[in-house]
């Protein structure tokens, strides 16, 4: 009853909201009505699977499985691991081989009123854990069953909004599933022609434990597979070629299971053609279809970088809690964007170096990037290749980073090795490089296509896409490496760092990147773009000469007068900037490169702009005489 | 680089051609090419859709910054290479500007306002302002901040409606805004677009989460307290509680896709407990619950698993037992029936220490009448 309320509620908002009884184009409420739809269908059909027949504490050690019911006779689809459960839940020292499974499972229903659920015997009448699929039969179903009518997984594409359903964290063990949206984050071909095109549907919404088993669904609420898990680092070798998807759920499309229960005809009934191949609704066609098209768009200008080092990068990170910790890394290959026809390749510092780490124990203070790691980083490439978009390997090589924005400038050689070209022809051919948004294409709560290309040699058709909004600017004056950026909450990743943010239209915004790696990136929905305008064109022409741009510094202490610094000295740092010019404790700086300073404000704001190594005029005050020195700005070890 | 990768390289190259080859959006003469106008005129209508469809996004972003802050707590700590301590902003979180019965007032957890000797907001317009703590319910983690002095141009959203009337269903958009990392302190509070994934989630623990909004926008330590909105900019929920799995040791948590806010009619019952009677405690009845079920697993009410020792039924000769069923309850000569844990625990999160109550309950086969006054947890 208080469903049928809720609906008619929500019919009459909607409705109200169109001003008419037709929605009207590209409406929020008209999106809204075909997403209640979808979810409509998928709530009654997800259910619960668990171990039955063992003791409650060994089955409650686990979060479960989730699952999707496929037919009226009781047809269940669940991953793998259905009916897992530690035998051993009191053994302080875990070990696989406590991990038992069985095939008596008790699937629960979750009640449509939202009040308790059902409980039904079932059987697992096969399973695969390679695969990661087992099919259930509820052993009596009753009549009022709702199941899930089966769409076609060759039909996805990346970029279509979706669904997934569950038993996330085990809160559903007695409420309705958990429900998280995204899009297709990308879509891996299979080798064989058999079973459909797909190997695996990556998505972007957030899949997490008790999940897997659940169904995922498109916005026409037609099945389009089944949830295998979230990918994580753990097990997993830092070369593993999967972390490049890490943190996004991976699915098995369901065309993939179709073929592999092809020898049960029941199975196969499920897939009547009539019904596979239908339209999906208007509005949320509409963005998914942006969404597709843009982000392979975008796609024809990146590049995937693959960098050759002398040592791994260095994985060690300041704790939370004080000392380090060891982070999980991606090495690679990384995602670059092209920007023009003749190689100039952009990245994020952060797959190149080990960069700043915020650490919000001590007042949220960010450790300020590490010199020595960046050095070391770049020091240590020996060699960079690049994978074109046309499919080509070129080699690269490292010309200069920016430590302020977080950027590294690369440049391929276009040519094909051994290849006589005229020099000024060598443009690629299927190149479509990014055009720069307008300013007035930055908004918060705009869209954001997060596209990269993590694939090195092996180029897929589609990018690893992810979607959000821009979420905030940072401004200028921030104390903190993101300064002048705008924050996104599209997923960032080790991955799609070094891509391109773009904008519904395929605009670029700037270049993705990441700060952090123990709070941004992964799947935390904080990550940064580089805007193109505002931060990458003033300095681009001075990095393509090779400088590396390190933040300048003086190499002195500001004495404090309640609490502001003052534009007197308190120190200078030995064998710093200052100290080799003359500069002296007690000095006050009154002008700098021909600039009035009176506050610590005016000094930044003279400095700004200036790269460690760029000489300026200071002017000081000394026991009031005025004396000019020429100063080169340092930077920090 | 070993042969069969070479193979399937140039395999997806001639794919990549194949799309590349494929105009997408390039605007074609209409009457040279009929079927690549068609696939131009659909995009060019999805653009349409989706800039619409961002236009509403932008629209509500902008109203639901307005009114959420960034909350400061200030402690007096020692820096390190400083002799004297200083009031330092230490810890903190997020929050959001009301109006309740015409005055001013900012919500925000009581796990965000813990332990603080001095607390500040940072408002939209990047102004930092002194605040002090109304009052708590650190039960349900419900802090209510006031401003000390009266700031200018500063609205306030309402606090009232529930699921229904604020359109709230499984899939609805909602967006989350707040401090998370401290990464809103200027004010300008970072925005995060999510769906509503489970509605009357329960979570008990040191704070009770009780008819709770589960979501999956992007939420982070730093975005307690902070306000969950609609797409109308309406205050749907707080903020307040994550599940996490850590990336690795050490690391702390960050988002999962699992957030979880106190419902809006929630707060709002709060909040008229602690604007209109400082001193009254949150209604407490100490009893572990779980949902009972019949034969045809359909809740039948709440069963108890154990009565607390707090518990004002707990000295009481005729209090409740062990598998005990409660079926309603009865406040003012207003029954309510209970089907689940969940109904028991949300009428009773809405109710004041002292409060007069009667449970009808199922023990055995009888059915039984317990009469009684809430006690408080003591907190």
């Amino acid at each position: 009853m208080r469903r049928l309320a809720l609906f008619g509620c929500a019919l009459a908002i909607a409705l109200l909201g169109a001003g008419t009884p037709v929605a009207a184009k590209g409406s929020l409420s008209g999106l809204e009505d075909e997403f209640e739809k979808a979810i409509k269908k998928v709530t009654p059909a997800t259910v619960v699977c668990l171990a039955r027949g063992v003791e409650e504490r060994k089955v409650r050690a686990l979060p479960g499985s989730s699952g999707v019911i496929m037919s009226k006779k009781g047809l269940v689809l669940s991953d793998g691991d259905v009916g897992i459960y530690n035998d051993k839940p009191a053994s302080k020292s875990f070990d696989p081989s406590h991990l038992k499974r069985t095939d008596e499972i008790e699937v629960r229903l979750p009640s449509l009123k939202g009040k308790g659920f059902q409980s039904f015997k079932a059987r697992v009448i096969r399973r695969d854990r390679d695969l990661d699929t087992s099919l259930l039969r509820i052993e009596k179903p009753p009549s009022t069953l709702k199941y899930l009518v089966a769409g076609s997984s060759d039909e996805v594409k990346v970029g279509d909004y979706s669904f997934v359903m569950g038993n996330s964290f085990g809160l559903a063990d007695e409420a309705p599933p958990t429900l998280t949206a995204g899009v297709i984050a990308s879509l891996v071909p299979k080798a064989t022609t058999n079973g459909g095109k797909w190997e695996h549907i990556y998505t972007s919404a957030a899949v997490n434990r008790g999940v897997n088993g659940g169904p995922i669904v498109n916005t026409r609420g037609q099945l389009i597979g089944t949830i295998s898990n979230v990918v994580g680092f753990r097990g997993k070798k830092p070369d593993d070629p999967e972390l490049k998807y890490a943190f996004l759920g991976k699915c098995v499309p369901i065309d993939r299971l179709r073929d592999f229960y092809k020898d049960l005809d029941e199975f196969q009934e499920l897939f009547p053609e009539s019904k596979r191949k239908i339209k999906l609704p208007t509005e949320s066609t509409a963005l998914s279809m942006v969404f597709n098209q843009t982000s392979k768009r975008t796609y024809d200008s990146l590049v995937s970088l693959e960098i050759e080092r002398e040592e791994q990068l260095s994985t060690m990170e300041p704790a939370r809690g004080g000392g380090m910790v060891k982070v999980p890394r991606y090495l690679g290959p990384v995602s670059g964007t092209l920007i023009s026809g003749d190689g100039w390749i952009l990245s994020s510092l952060y797959n190149f170096a080990n960069i700043a780490t915020l650490n919000p124990r001590f007042a949220g203070r960010w450790k300020a990037p590490d010199n020595a790691k960046i050095a070391a980083g770049i020091e240590g490439i020996k060699g960079i290749e690049a994978h074109l978009p046309d499919g080509r390997k070129v080699e690269a090589r490292f010309v200069a980073f920016h430590e302020g924005i977080g950027l590294v400038l690369i440049k391929a050689d276009m040519k094909l090795e051994g290849e006589k070209r005229d020099p000024a022809s060598t443009t690629v051919a299927t190149l479509r490089l990014v055009k720069p948004a307008p300013k007035t294409a930055f908004k918060e709560g705009r869209f954001v296509l997060a596209v990269g290309n993590p694939f090195g040699s092996k180029r897929l058709d589609d990018p690893l896409l992810t979607v959000g909004m821009l979420s905030k600017r940072h401004h200028e004056t921030t104390e903190a490496p993101w300064a002048g950026q705008w924050q996104t909450d599209a997923g960032g990743t080790d991955a799609n760092a070094g891509g391109a943010a773009v904008d519904l239209e395929g605009n670029l915004l700037g270049i993705m990147t990441i700060w952090s790696s123990t709070s941004h990136g992964r799947n935390s929905g904080i990550a940064f773009i580089v805007p193109w305008q505002d931060q990458i064109e003033p300095v681009l022409e001075e990095m393509k000469t090779g400088r590396s741009y390190r933040r300048p510094l003086m190499g002195v202490t500001w004495k404090d007068e309640d609490g502001t610094p003052t534009t007197q000295l308190l120190k200078v740092a030995e064998d710093s900037a200052a100290d080799d010019a003359g500069l002296e404790p007690g000095d006050i700086i009154v002008k700098i490169d021909g600039q009035i300073v009176t506050d610590i404000t005016d000094v930044k704001k003279a400095l700004a702009g200036k790269w460690s190594g760029d000489k300026v005029v200071v002017v000081v005050d000394r026991d009031g005489v005025e004396k000019t020195f020429e100063l080169t700005l340092g930077a920090r070890e | 680089m070993t042969a069969p990768r070479r193979l399937r390289l140039l395999a997806l190259t001639g794919l990549v051609l194949a799309i590349a080859a494929t105009p997408m959006a390039t605007p074609a003469v209409a009457d040279e090419k009929p079927p690549v106008d068609a696939a131009a005129e659909a995009y060019a209508d999805a653009l349409k859709r989706a800039r619409s469809i961002e236009a509403s996004l932008v629209k509500a972003v902008a109203k639901v910054r307005m009114n959420s802050v960034a909350v400061r707590n200030l402690r007096e700590v020692k820096p390190p290479g400083e002799s004297e301590p200083r009031l330092m902003r230490v810890s903190g979180g997020s929050g959001v500007i009301i109006k309740y019965r015409g005055k001013i007032w900012m919500v925000t957890n009581v796990h965000v306002t813990a332990g603080h000797q001095a607390l500040e907001v940072v408002t939209h317009d990047g102004v930092t302002r002194e605040v002090e703590e109304h009052d708590t319910i650190p039960e349900y983690d419900i802090s209510l901040l006031k401003f000390t002095k009266k700031p200018r141009k500063l609205k306030g959203v309402v606090v009232k409606g529930d699921y229904s009337e604020r359109g709230l269903k499984e899939g609805t958009w909602i967006i989350a805004t707040g401090n998370p990392f401290f990464l809103g302190e200027d004010g300008a509070s970072v925005a995060s677009l999510g769906v509503i994934s489970g509605l009357d989630r329960y979570l008990g623990g040191r704070y009770q989460y009780v008819g709770a909004i589960q979501h999956d926008a992007k939420i982070n330590p730093g975005n307690s307290g902070g306000p969950l909105w609609n797409l109308k900019g309406q205050l749907v929920g707080i903020n307040g509680k994550m599940a996490s799995t850590p990336v690795a040791r050490g690391m702390g948590p960050t988002n999962t896709g699992a957030s979880f806010s106190l419902p809006v009619h929630q707060v709002e019952a709060y909040i008229r407990r602690l604007v209109g009677k400082t001193d009254a405690a949150a209604g407490y009845l100490g009893l572990n619950l779980e949902t009972a079920m019949d034969k045809k697993g359909k809740a039948m009410g709440a069963r108890v698993k154990q009565v607390g020792r707090r518990s004002p039924m707990f000295r009481d000769k005729k209090r409740l037992h062990k598998g005990d069923i409660i079926t309603s309850l009865s406040v003012k000569g207003r029954t309510t029936r209970i089907y689940t844990a969940d109904d028991l625990r949300e009428a009773i999160s809405l109710l004041e220490a002292g409060q007069e109550i009667s449970l009808k309950y199922k023990s055995g086969r009888k059915t039984k009448r317990w009469k009684g006054r809430l006690g408080d947890s003591g907190r």
